[in-house]
């Protein structure tokens, strides 16, 4: 059944997901979406199946108009989605989280009839889920395996995956793309949103890119993967890191220790380098950064003499600036009195001029008394700037202008080039990989939960980078 | 501030009218039902004494519930910690310390202390053992009232006999009285504006208050400003149980002068309804108790001159809350207060 | 009868209530809502049935208006939570104030009149066998269907589709509706079933077990039922044999009022340490701490909090 997106919008808040996405998907065709973070790609496929409603725009299925923000009419049409952290329920066993909502099971549940079509399932692509087993012991490979065979076995007719393969063995892979493909066969649709471009060249017929939350086009396959590489990635920003250059001299050492994420054990670079870790969603390089936060066992900064830097002289910035960074009902004051005055009696004079000259500094459009939710995203990432403290000598970075217009982001890296003392370490990710070649100084490349490559910028060619984060 | 009045009058003024419904559905005479209401808490100087003792008891409550909701969290353990500041008092009224003329401030500490023992036993459920904390909060009040019956009963009851009647009467010197010969309860007044004064000055002039209520709003930010969310959640529970505890030791030294098994006589769970409407407003808690003490003592005339059952004041409460509740999240006030000014401006 | 059978008949009969209202509160919890306004909804639905026995003359006509009366209070407060988006805990809990009063004030006119109370079904023959005779085939409707209740509600919960599925609104509302269960149509039939089973209960309480209407006339019972679901691990089966422990501490309670006054006013109170005690237990189990439990004991003492228990749900849209 071919499906029409016809001008679908969406926006949150101050944020667009989608701006007026048309396109079409053939029937009995696997079709990739691809687009990097922020593209609107989970947003395009929520409201394909009744997650969520736009604001403006219509889908149909074949000649029919499909009643949208409705999960019953999406299942009702046999649209089933397999998301990369399945939605299923952590306390059942296998077999109850196969039955809840499965329209196809009898009123009285019969357990032995179920065993067997998990199993049967199961053993057509050689994987291995005991039934009985609760959910959460499972890994997360076997849940979306799992629920495929949930959405397969419910009839599904038009299968979204939602960057499914993480979790499945090459060989198992391998067997998926088979039965995949042989679905299609039959005329089932497959859509595949994806940042694995080896995947999609695979497997898929088409591909539609998604940038900023609009359409960028929709390619025949196959193609030159370098195209799609380039296509993929989206436009530059315009500051450069040039400050690095200027001095150069009598450098101390810092070590960084890897171990748990390559197999070089450490890493040892001048203090003030500014490092970029470059990877696509879920390669795990937010993870990366955040250990050097979260974990300090096994994710180290030393300083000559083996000096570990103390947790107070860390400071990580999280890149869901609400939900994990700023207390959305206080107010900057509040939050400057926070990070400034963390002993005893507030002086709320002092801190109300403090809260005034960084307002001032970092250009935020707000006044003291204005409550963090109220700030557009990137005055929150200004604030969250303001609130860095200048003892600080290792800065963490989480996807420092996600979600930022070119002006906001472009701020950002100035007034951190700016402020940095020179003697601090910098770590911060991006899924952008102009913002890791504009401000970096040294790469390290994440694919898989792993370092595949990493090197000072000169020794990192860009095409090789775009390579490594894609897995190929 | 002037727009905030104006629209919490204009809820005020809403919720009384369904409270007037329901009045009215009960087949009872509303407006003679306040006017007795008033007279009975504030027709004589001897009925407002009356009514600020109590006030300061709910206000104290109510407090003691604002510090935790800071952090977030319910302190429905708020009447076992007030039996416990209670069993405290008792503790001391026991000993030779009771008397002596100091004696009611070693009682009020010993109170304090007892109560933030067993607010710290909810904090260490929650943050420990990750007990919801109404379910634990539920718990530790049966248990102390299992434990008060125990004692009034068992290794503190009255000579010769076990009743659940209560224990000896306290030594007076360890009562805490009213203010020359009548019961104008200054002294329970004035710890409850100590009490006050303190709550606001940490909630909202120390860094330690601030960060109770930042780790209230978002537990991973606050992880990110470097405060030990668990730390700071015990923090409010020993505070909220202190708080709860003193006004429990001044229900036993200043109104029963005993222990008695229901010595927090609801006034915890009132607490509960006040703080639901005040959320983290320190001055909106005095106003509720003040208000809810009136209804609560003028309650007693509608009993002698109505023959209403004593159950009113607290459906006249429970209504008002919920009616509150509903109108604040359906946001009628704002709307309605801008309907007016919105007139105004039409007619200048 | 010998006095054990006699006090094995008792117990079961005493218990009903609660086996109605614990299971009500169970499915309601089950299915993501707390209803927290138990105290309050027992003590009215227990004065609704006795006064509508009263006024109509018919037990049954008492029975379903309590029935009604506790699924009404069911659908309100889940009709706060969703319109409104009011917490769960704290509608529930002005409605036990509201409701506890309001049975006093509306009960005044029926304190001590002797009520009417339910006959016993005798059948003939299998009446005669030990404890099961009397327990089965000589005894009222509701204290019957209590117990046919119990293994009915765990199979409804735990062997039918639809207990899957509303037991899955309740681990994780969002995953339901992703498969298209409509976590409000579910959470507003269940709870108000819920309800009428609490319903029920209150009327049990004053038609059966404490005859006629008093003040307070279901003291305590609603917060017992609480700590019981919870001491259960959201399991009707095991919830009950929390209800018969307590009857067992009720019984014995009452024997030793004689002895001692206190005891008796302390072993009511014991169901509330099991439950934190039950409470801590299921949290470290989900830890590394519980581990060491064998594991046929770890299945029988833990249970599983329904993940979305008491949390209000809102469609992202």
């Amino acid at each position: 059944m071919k499906i029409e997106f016809k001008n679908i919008s969406k926006s949150f808040g101050e944020t667009i997901a989608n701006s007026e996405i048309s396109f079409s998907i053939d029937g009995g065709s696997i079709h990739a979406i691809i687009g990097e973070n922020g593209a609107g790609k989970s947003t395009l496929i929520k409201i394909l199946s009744g997650q969520i409603l736009p604001d403006d725009g219509s889908i149909k299925l074949g000649n029919k108009k499909m009643l949208l923000g409705s999960t019953i009419e999406a299942t009702n049409k046999g649209i089933g989605i397999l998301g990369q952290d399945p939605l299923d329920f952590s306390n059942f066993t296998v077999l109850e989280s196969f039955l809840a909502g499965n329209k196809k099971s009898s009123k009285i549940i019969s357990k032995s009839k179920f065993e067997e079509i998990i199993s049967t399932f199961s053993k057509k692509f050689d994987w291995e889920i005991n039934v009985n087993s609760l959910i959460k012991d499972l890994s997360v490979g076997q849940r979306q395996q799992l629920e495929l065979i949930r959405l397969l076995y419910l009839g599904a007719k038009i299968i979204i995956l939602d960057e499914p393969t993480s979790g499945f063995s090459l060989d198992q892979k391998k067997k998926v793309f088979e039965n995949l493909r042989d679905l299609s066969s039959k005329g089932y649709t497959v859509i595949l949103v994806s940042h694995k471009i080896e995947e999609i060249l695979e497997i898929c017929n088409k591909v539609t890119i998604l940038q900023k939350g609009k359409l960028l086009e929709t390619l025949d396959l196959p193609i030159n993967p370098k195209i799609l590489i380039d296509k993929m990635f989206g436009p530059s920003s315009n500051v450069k890191n040039d400050y690095k250059k200027i001095e150069k001299k009598s450098k101390k050492n810092i070590t960084i220790k890897i171990d748990k994420y390559s197999d070089i054990e450490k890493i040892t670079l001048n203090e003030g380098t500014i490092i970029g870790v470059s990877g696509l969603q879920g390669s795990g390089s937010d993870k990366f950064v955040q250990s050097f936060y979260d974990d300090l066992s096994s994710s180290k900064v030393y300083y000559e003499n083996e000096v570990q830097i103390p947790f107070s002289e860390i400071n990580y910035v999280a890149s869901d600036r609400l939900e994990k960074g700023l207390f959305p009902d206080m107010t900057i004051m509040e939050h400057i009195a926070l990070a400034y005055n963390s002993k005893g009696l507030i002086n709320w004079s002092n801190i109300l001029e403090l809260t005034k000259s960084l307002i001032n500094t970092y250009g935020i459009v707000g006044t003291p008394q204005t409550q963090a939710k109220n700030l557009s995203g990137g005055n929150q990432q200004r604030l969250m700037l303001a609130l860095i403290k200048e003892n600080i000598r290792l800065l963490l970075l989480e996807q420092p202008t996600r979600g930022l217009d070119i002006s906001s982001a472009i701020f950002v890296w100035e007034s951190l080039l700016k402020t940095k003392s020179k003697k601090n370490l910098v770590i911060f990710s991006s899924v952008d990989l102009y913002e890791i070649y504009d401000y970096s100084d040294f790469i390290i490349c994440f694919y898989d939960n792993k370092i595949v490559a990493s090197g000072h910028k000169n020794e990192m060619a860009r095409a090789k980078v775009m390579e490594k984060i894609s897995g190929k | 501030m002037y727009k905030i009045i104006l629209q919490n009058s204009i809820a005020t003024f809403l919720s009384v009218i369904s409270v007037t419904i329901v009045l009215l559905i009960l087949q009872v005479m509303p407006f003679e039902i306040y006017g007795n209401l008033f007279d009975g808490s504030f027709g004589s100087l001897d009925k407002i004494s009356r009514t600020l003792l109590i006030a300061t008891i709910m206000a104290l409550a109510g407090f003691a519930l604002v510090v935790t909701f800071s952090t977030g969290l319910w302190n429905i353990g708020i009447e076992g910690q007030m039996l416990f500041g209670a069993i405290g008092a008792t503790f001391i009224a026991r000993t030779f310390l009771a008397e002596y003329f100091f004696a009611p401030i070693i009682i009020i500490i010993f109170g304090t202390l007892f109560g933030s023992f067993l607010g710290l036993l909810s904090a260490i459920l929650k943050t420990r053992f990750n007990v919801h904390e109404i379910f634990g909060g539920l718990g530790i009040n049966f248990v102390a009232s299992g434990l008060i019956v125990y004692l009034v009963i068992g290794p503190w009851k009255r000579e010769g006999i076990a009743s659940t009647g209560g224990t000896d009467l306290f030594p007076k010197s360890s009562w805490i009285n009213g203010i020359g010969d009548s019961n104008f309860p200054i002294y329970p007044i004035i710890i409850a504006i100590i009490v006050f004064i303190t709550l606001f000055i940490l909630l909202s002039r120390t860094s330690l208050g601030l960060k109770l209520i930042a780790t209230g709003t978002n537990k991973d930010a606050a992880d990110k400003f470097k405060i030990d969310s668990v730390k700071h959640i015990l923090y409010a529970f020993i505070i909220a149980g202190a708080i709860g505890g003193i006004a429990g030791a001044i229900q036993a030294a200043s109104i029963h002068h005993k222990l008695v098994p229901n010595i927090a006589g609801g006034y915890g769970f009132l607490g509960i309804l006040i703080a639901l409407i005040a959320g983290r407003n320190l001055f909106t808690v005095v106003v509720i108790s003040i208000i809810f003490a009136s209804i609560m003592v003028g309650g007693v005339q509608l009993q002698l001159r109505l023959g209403l059952d004593s159950s009113f004041p607290y459906i006249i409460e429970s209504v008002f809350v919920m009616s509150w509740l509903i109108i604040k999240a359906s946001k009628i006030d704002s709307k309605l207060l801008m309907l007016l000014v919105n007139k105004e401006t039409d007619f200048g | 009868m010998d006095s054990l059978e006699l006090t094995v008949i008792t117990i079961v009969a005493m218990s009903a209530p609660l086996i109605f209202a614990v299971i009500g509160e169970t499915i309601t919890e089950r299915v993501g809502v707390v209803n927290l306004s138990m105290e309050g909804t027992l003590l009215i639905t227990a004065l609704t049935g006795f006064a509508i026995t009263i006024w109509t003359d018919s037990l049954y006509l008492g029975i379903l208006s309590s029935a009604l009366i506790g699924g009404f209070i069911a659908f309100i407060i889940v009709w706060i939570n969703f319109r409104f988006y009011i917490n769960q805990i704290a509608v529930g809990f002005i409605f036990t104030i509201f409701l506890w009063k309001l049975s006093s004030y509306l009960g005044g006119d029926f304190v001590r009149i002797p009520g009417p109370y339910l006959n016993k079904i005798t059948i003939p023959i299998l009446s005669e066998i030990p404890f099961l005779g009397p327990i089965f085939f000589d005894n009222n409707i509701l204290v019957l269907s209590s117990i046919i209740l119990i293994p009915l509600s765990w199979f409804f919960l735990f062997r039918t589709n639809l207990g899957v599925n509303l037991r899955a609104v309740g681990e994780n509302p969002i995953a339901a509706d992703a498969r298209g269960l409509s976590v409000m149509k579910y959470r507003f039939i269940y709870s108000v079933i819920g309800g009428i089973l609490i319903g029920i209960g209150g009327a049990t309480f004053s038609l059966e077990v404490k005859y006629g209407w008093s003040e307070g006339h279901t003291l305590n019972y609603g917060w017992i039922a609480l700590a019981i679901v919870i001491f259960g691990g959201w399991n009707p089966v095991r919830a009950s044999v929390g209800v018969y422990g307590f009857g067992i501490l009720q019984v014995l309670s009452l024997k030793l009022q004689s002895v001692t006054i206190g005891l008796s006013q302390i072993l009511p109170l014991i169901p509330f340490p099991l439950m934190i005690l039950t409470l801590v237990l299921i949290q470290s189990a989900n830890k590394n701490e519980g581990r060491w439990f064998p594991k046929p004991i770890r299945l029988l003492i833990f249970g599983n909090q329904p993940q979305s228990l008491g949390i209000t749900y809102k469609k992202d849209s």
